[in-house]
């Protein structure tokens, strides 16, 4: 295909000035300038995942059961999420085109719906759980939930408008980064650095509870990494950025960047919810109304790590407010053909892109003013829900990244479908296990 | 030269180099094109339907599982 046939559109034209930009700093050998222009889709992806529930279930992990064997396995879990995250990257960048978009191009409507109505549903209720960690969040500065509930659909729609990916992304990444403040809560804790080296050198004790807890805690910890969301997201983000396969360096660069901080900030979670383990405090009521953690740590890591933990708690839900937003309006863009799904496009160039980036923030925000609702079931529950519906996305994933008509050079290395194969085996393994002992458990000893 | 001509004239000149920033593959026009349909062997569509079957037993199970830990 050539340049030739085709006047620019408007999309063409924004995403082309930031190409051009990235073509000079290449052409000029400026390294420095080029990561920082190719930085996005994989820093963000990581820290949207660090989201609500995502650092609830670490602290709730923390507090329940130390750090003995999940700091290793949250570390653990993150290097699986940039292994699927970077093969994402990789076909976004190579067939410019969205994860939706190929799976309904490539397998047909009837599993592009299928996988996306699963996008939509956990989407949604991780939406509601985002505004709930944001409500936590506030709550600590004492104020009211509906505030939590403006400010959070507020900043799906202001970020949105603006027509331009550039401007969108960088708004993210600059909330994003507050997602280090848990990091100040963990310092505060004090942790001993000794127990830390012991658990991730021999990933013990494992702690005490139920198996049915322990299972729970175990999926809530991948889903608190790997999820469909994330397929979809980057994938999307790394088309709309525009890169390409001379690119794929720096998209890996730019998704370990983000695995790394990702990683810090969640095992930060854990350890600043540690002095409710060492003190036995009860965790178990802590997300549902009231200011949770947060209130409950103050006495241990002092009103400052208190305050750190409840901030870091509103910049989770804000985050990942836009970018699992954001995934909705990429999948359900790209499920029809010819409809807009970018960024770089204006509202009537591309309605259904942001009907449902706004429309998803807004049915969340109603949801959860819904008074008596389940708030606390519905939080931890809502990783497990991902990690349930991940394994499907990860097959088509896999047949898509092996899809040499379509990847050509960039094909998958045998160890990539090892790894790959192995990960959706031990995920569904994980879910089975959950679903098969809390189902037991409830149906048959309960009977 | 009329206004409106100088303008055309312009934007022309401009999309000539902001189109050097993108591969020809990375056009909307391009990009609009549906890629086509990937032939699916029997063993795909059999292992995707016991895919999609077996996760929807699991979440129905965690789905039970859920409405009793409620009402209890």
């Amino acid at each position: 295909m050539t340049h030739d046939a085709f006047a620019l559109t408007g999309e063409d034209r924004e995403r082309a000035a930031d190409r051009l930009r990235v073509l000079d700093a290449r052409k000029r050998g400026r390294r420095g300038l080029l990561i920082w222009l190719l930085l996005g889709p994989g820093v963000l992806v990581m820290l949207g995942e660090n989201d609500g529930p995502s650092m609830l279930s670490y602290a709730a992990t923390g507090a329940s059961y130390g750090i003995g064997f999940f700091l290793p396995f949250i570390a653990l879990t993150f290097a699986a999420a940039y292994f699927v995250q970077e093969m994402g990257m990789r076909l976004g960048a190579v067939t410019h085109r969205g994860y939706g978009e190929l799976l309904f191009q490539r397998f047909g409507p009837f599993w592009g719906w299928f996988t996306l109505a699963d996008l939509i549903v956990t989407n949604l209720i991780t939406l509601i759980t985002e505004i709930i960690a944001i409500r936590v969040g506030m709550s600590f500065f004492g104020i009211p939930s509906w505030v939590a509930v403006v400010v959070a659909v507020s900043l799906v729609v202001i970020s949105a408008f603006g027509s331009r990916y550039s401007r969108w992304e960088r708004i993210s990444i600059s909330l994003a980064i507050f997602n280090l403040l848990f990091i100040v809560s963990a310092v505060l804790a004090k942790p001993s650095p000794a127990a830390i080296g012991h658990a991730l050198l021999t990933w013990s004790p494992i702690g005490v509870g139920s198996l049915q807890q322990l299972l729970l805690l175990v999926c809530s910890n991948i889903g608190a990494t790997v999820t469909p969301w994330m397929l979809f997201f980057q994938q999307s983000a790394t088309v709309d950025k525009g890169l390409t396969p001379r690119d794929i360096g720096e998209g890996r660069l730019d998704t370990a960047v983000g695995t790394v901080i990702a990683t810090l900030a969640g095992c930060a979670a854990l350890l600043a919810a540690l002095p409710l383990f060492i003190h036995h405090v009860d965790v178990s009521k802590l997300t549902q109304g009231g200011a949770g953690y947060a209130q409950a740590l103050q006495p241990y890591i002092g009103p400052w790590g208190a305050t750190f933990f409840a901030l870091g708690l509103i910049e989770a839900g804000a985050v990942a407010m836009l970018t699992i937003s954001a995934s909705t309006a990429y999948g359900l863009g790209e499920a029809f053909v010819g409809a807009g799904h970018s960024f770089n496009r204006p509202l009537d160039e591309a309605p259904v892109f942001y009907l449902a980036n706004i429309g998803a923030a807004v049915l969340a925000g109603a949801i959860v003013l819904i008074p008596g609702l389940p708030l606390l079931q519905i939080t931890l529950n809502a990783n497990l829900l991902a990690v349930l519906l991940t394994p499907p996305a990860l097959v088509f994933l896999l047949v898509m990244v092996n899809d040499r008509e379509l990847m050509g050079r960039q094909v998958n290395a045998l160890w990539n479908n090892v790894l790959g194969i192995a990960l959706t085996v031990f995920i569904t393994a994980a879910g089975t296990l959950y679903a098969a002992v809390a189902f037991v458990n409830t149906f048959w000893h309960a009977g | 030269m009329t206004p409106t001509s100088h303008h055309h004239r312009t934007e022309a000149h401009a999309d000539d180099e902001l189109i050097e920033g993108l591969e020809p593959d990375q056009l909307v026009a391009n990009m609009s094109k549906p890629l086509p349909r990937m032939q699916l062997s029997r063993g795909w569509t059999v292992f995707f339907w016991a895919l999609r079957l077996f996760v929807l037993l699991l979440t129905a199970m965690v789905v039970a599982v859920f409405v009793v830990d409620l009402r209890s």
